[in-house]
């Protein structure tokens, strides 16, 4: 990898990246420029129509983006299909095969990759039976079978594009837990849209807001989350600068307002550290505020922002 | 980079000649069509076999006793008003020509709609691209393997017509239909359903949703098919029918003797001393120029078509 040493390495790293479907339609991606450091288990989150699924699709190499560059994992889209995973929104799969002629696939596709015994593992807790066929699955259990097939090529990326929508609670939870498993034990980087933000908050790390098709906010959620805080307090909204404010809202005489802090803030507010909930809704209500990355996740040299 | 790379363990299989990669996945995922394929053509050579052994019989001997009229005789003997389905010889000749044209049909149609644009609408296409394989690869595989089928399948048919055409074309009676069956019948029949593979995966590709790509792909072959033979532009004029006979007489003595016109009248072929008749039905000096130039030009299409649906593929995806 070609950048500085004290940057980590980089599993996906987005300059100026545009992509507009047929002329007239409004960009989806426009002059999006991000970097999802190597290893972290990132939430792709944003409104309908944000661009998540276009830009995951650039991603696995499956769109030419209209305008900018994308690197996975240092190279070109799709030149590493072998160490790339993708799920697709509505999990793809042939009807007509059976579960284990879907993972026989999955081995002779990817030769070089393949872990059958674990892709087998998968699918057997699950309690699905070898020789069903896909055609004859409900919607979460080819879920599983689609991420049995994902995983067990052994990816270093894998980008899941609303990996968990059709699932019950409980598969769920157990899906999320071998993911996780899967990703802390290799060190693979995850790139997952989602809209169940109190599931983001459990498994991920590391945040992507989409919305405009830019990023709006990106990094550790940590990160993300000590340089937001909730006030509340008698004032109005221009009472609190010097501070940034994502979104205020009227609460009893004063108001509830969510700032990116610059400097201490008055004693005078009522202060608290907001859940990754409210940051994330704040952010959607309000698509005007000003974007934020941290150092990591931005592709300039210097932090635009602190 | 940090990020550690699992070796997978080897693969044990090693039987040699089972099919492997993206070759074994377009016969699983295509399995269906491949037998169907299959019986066809065995279908098909089967009832080619039957035209050139016992069911000519007949035919044969009113050639030999009657000359042409006797030709004339046995090809009005039918009783059903369907040709496809008459007993006639002179009709039964042309249905494996009917069956090819529409075994060209189906690979069109399948193409166009289970072999890409299916693919491409239910999304199963980028569920192949996202595994270790590249989209121009796929390509290549959905279009070789079936090309390979077609090419021994019709291969076969056509050489097994071009036999039944060279022992027994003197059976049928004289008109267009002879002409236009002896013209098309060659290395064309070959190539004809790989252009229409290659264009329905072309349209396949371009339209990417199923019925409008069957709907095209099959009014493109119709194109091919409205030509194929004879009727190309440049092919020059259309040659006219060849209605003569071309039927001659020998008689007791093992002279050739012009036919006495004595149709089906026994009497007077006894009074003429004719042993037999025989014929040689429309050898044609033109014949392979005119099938060479319509290969050469279906094969140029079909490069054009596959080149042009790799171009799609490669400015669609990476």
């Amino acid at each position: 990898m070609s950048s500085t040493s004290t940057t980590p390495a980089v599993a996906l790293e987005a300059t100026g990246l545009g992509k507009r479907y047929g002329r007239k339609a409004a960009p989806a991606l426009d002059d999006c420029s991000f970097r999802l450091p190597a290893g972290r288990i990132s939430a792709l989150v944003g409104p309908n129509g944000a661009g998540k699924s276009t830009l995951l699709a650039l991603a696995a190499g499956l769109l030419h983006p209209t305008a900018g560059t994308l690197r996975v994992l240092g190279a070109a889209p799709g030149e590493l299909r072998d160490r790339v995973a993708y799920l697709g929104q509505n999990k793809p799969l042939y009807p007509q095969l059976t579960i284990a002629d879907t993972l026989r696939m999955g081995a002779e596709l990817n030769p070089s990759r393949w872990d059958a015994a674990y892709a087998a593992r998968i699918v057997e807790e699950g309690a699905l039976h070898p020789g069903q066929k896909i055609r004859g699955l409900s919607g979460g259990q080819r879920t599983r079978v689609a991420l049995a097939l994902a995983l067990g090529k052994r990816p270093a990326l894998m980008l899941l594009d609303e990996p968990m929508a059709d699932l019950d609670p409980l598969a769920r939870h157990d899906l999320m837990g071998t993911l996780m498993a899967d990703a802390a034990e290799h060190g693979t980087t995850v790139l997952m849209s989602s809209h169940i933000v109190s599931e983001l908050a459990d498994v991920c790390d590391h945040l992507l807001l989409l919305g405009g098709g830019r990023i709006r906010l990106g990094g550790g959620i940590d990160d993300l989350l000590a340089a937001h805080t909730l006030v509340t307090g008698r004032g109005t909204a221009a009472d609190l600068a010097p501070h940034t404010v994502v979104e205020s809202r009227p609460a009893g005489r004063g108001l509830t307002a969510l700032i990116r802090r610059e400097g201490p803030v008055d004693p005078a507010w009522q202060t608290e550290e907001p859940s990754l909930e409210e940051l994330l809704l704040a952010h959607l209500r309000s698509p005007d505020a000003p974007a934020l990355l941290t150092p990591a996740t931005t592709t300039a040299p210097l932090a635009v922002q602190a | 980079m940090s990020t550690a790379t699992l070796t997978a363990p080897a693969p044990s299989r090693r039987a040699s000649l089972r099919p492997r990669g993206l070759l074994w996945s377009v016969l699983r995922l295509h399995r269906t069509a491949l037998w169907v394929w299959l019986a066809f053509v065995v279908a098909t050579a089967g009832l080619l076999l039957w035209l050139t052994g016992p069911a000519a019989h007949d035919a044969q001997h009113q050639l030999e006793t009657f000359g042409y009229a006797g030709v004339l005789k046995a090809a009005s003997s039918s009783a059903t008003f369907l040709s496809f389905t008459s007993g006639a010889y002179n009709d039964l000749f042309y249905d494996p020509d009917t069956l090819i044209t529409l075994g060209g049909f189906a690979v069109a149609l399948f193409a166009a709609g289970p072999l890409i644009g299916r693919e491409l609408e239910n999304g199963t296409a980028q569920l192949a691209w996202t595994q270790s394989v590249s989209p121009a690869r796929w390509l290549a595989a959905k279009l070789a393997v079936p090309a390979c089928f077609l090419v021994l399948g019709n291969g076969l048919l056509a050489a097994l017509y071009r036999h039944l055409w060279n022992t027994h074309s003197n059976l049928l009676v004289a008109g267009i239909d002879p002409r236009s069956l002896y013209f098309s019948l060659g290395p064309a029949t070959v190539v004809a359903p790989l252009l229409g593979l290659a264009l329905g995966a072309l349209i396949g590709l371009a339209v990417r949703r199923t019925l409008p790509a069957l709907a095209l792909s099959g009014f493109a072959y119709f194109l091919i098919y409205a030509f194929r033979g004879n009727h190309w532009p440049f092919q020059g004029r259309y040659t006219a029918p060849d209605p003569t006979s071309r039927s001659w007489a020998i008689d007791t003595s093992g002279a050739t003797v012009p036919d006495p016109n004595c149709y089906t009248d026994r009497g007077c072929l006894a009074e003429h001393h004719i042993a037999r008749f025989a014929r040689e039905y429309l050898p044609s000096p033109d014949y392979w120029p005119r099938q060479l130039l319509e290969t050469g030009v279906l094969l140029a299409l079909t490069a054009l078509a596959a080149t042009a649906a790799f171009a799609v593929v490669r400015r669609r995806a990476t």
